[in-house]
């Protein structure tokens, strides 16, 4: 069963379009609110799985994160033939895929937003062992570990944890666990990002909760702290978990996301109209 | 003495990876695997620091280099691993534990 979605506007000209990736072992389900919210402001909104997720879950184990980056790559080149004004967004891996794309594409993205950077698995979910995870992700036993997916499930709203826990049982939106593999490959790619960030020049909006439980607040401070755009905006979350487009505050990051879009949109309308 | 240590843990890291291989891994996955993986991965990091010190204390190069490869050898198959050649790998991880227990025996 395909979760991509693809929100695209054929009555009225688009005001330009938005690349959304999700998360570890997630879907575009997870995208897909937000990307209806996108659409009825004006946009473009295109979200598919990302490699080694999908119908069949095995395919995870063999992932490797250049083939996260080379999607992500491609999808926004071929945007960018198509639109004048692409921003890039994602939650989890998917807002570090986001960053690659602002490292790689440094003159032509238009802004990136980023929720729930996941640079570092330090988030208080984690068990008091998790020290031992870079260990287990260098070794064989990586293949061995799954984390399994638990309580609190990211969401701090208590009605719809529960939603999405029985729809995570049925494994309808995404996987039940978190393979170590995955968070190899997380890990590796977390690294590589890091290590460009000085090059990200973009306008950038960081959103991350204050009690994230899958990756702490550090992960979007060393983003705020190490990037080189001067338009950069950190703004903190009081009342939410890892998945920010789900709960208490998701009204408030969709209106947010679509301010920090108009802002820069509108910035770019007035630098055309001033005369020469 | 640390000797027989890194013996100890030796064997215990095979036993648990034999366990794992052979009756654990065909099991449904439930929290309680992810907690014996755990223990595994615990044991094993007992292994590598063992193993390092083990390095700086035994004497003899030759002894030295062949400790030091035992205690990087979970990285370097970790790095050559591939999930379809898993089991492969994992036989190979545990016979180069047990011929470092039977090189420090005789």
């Amino acid at each position: 069963m395909s979760l991509d979605f693809i929100f695209k506007h054929d009555d009225i000209e688009p005001k330009g379009a938005i690349l959304l990736f999700h998360g570890l072992t997630g879907s575009p389900f997870e995208l897909k609110k937000y990307g209806q919210f996108l659409f009825k402001n004006g946009y473009d909104v295109y979200a598919e799985c990302l490699p080694g997720h999908g119908d069949n879950f095995e395919e995870i184990y063999t992932i490797k994160y250049q083939q996260w980056l080379d999607f992500a790559y491609s999808r926004f080149k071929n945007l960018k033939s198509e639109y004048e004004d692409v921003y890039v967004s994602g939650l989890c891996l998917g807002a570090v895929l986001a960053l690659a794309v602002g490292e790689k594409f440094k003159d032509e993205v238009n802004g990136i937003i980023s929720l729930s950077t996941t640079l570092y698995l330090d988030g208080w979910r984690l068990p008091w062992y998790k020290f031992l995870i870079p260990l287990a992700a260098s070794t064989i036993l990586r293949f061995y570990y799954n984390y399994p997916e638990c309580e609190p499930h990211g969401i701090k709203n208590e009605k719809t944890r529960s939603i999405v826990k029985k729809l995570l049982a049925k494994g309808d939106v995404g996987m039940n666990d978190f393979p170590m593999t995955g968070f190899y490959e997380l890990l590796k790619l977390s690294a590589v990002v890091r290590k460009n960030l000085k090059s990200i020049i973009t306008p950038i909006l960081l959103i991350h909760s204050l009690e994230d439980d899958l990756t702490s607040v550090k992960s979007a401070n060393v983003v705020y702290k190490n990037i080189s755009s001067s338009d950069k905006n950190l703004i903190i979350l009081k009342n939410s978990y890892h998945m920010v487009l789900y709960d208490n505050e998701k009204e408030f990051v969709f209106d947010e996301s679509i301010k920090f879009i108009e802002a820069h949109l509108n910035k770019k309308i007035k630098e055309e109209l001033v005369p020469c | 003495m640390l000797e027989w240590l890194f013996i100890t843990i030796s064997a215990i890291l095979t036993l648990f990876l034999i366990s794992y291989k052979t009756y654990i891994c065909k099991l449904e996955r439930t929290p309680a695997i992810s907690v014996f993986v755990s223990a595994i991965t615990g044991t094993m990091l007992l292994y590598v620091l063992s193993a390092a010190v083990l390095t700086v204390t035994i004497t003899g190069i030759f002894n030295k280099l062949i400790i030091l490869s035992l205690g990087l050898s979970p990285f370097i198959i970790g790095k050559m691993a591939t999930y379809e050649k898993e089991n492969l790998y994992c036989y190979i991880q545990i016979l180069i534990i047990v011929f470092g227990i039977i090189y420090l025996l005789l």
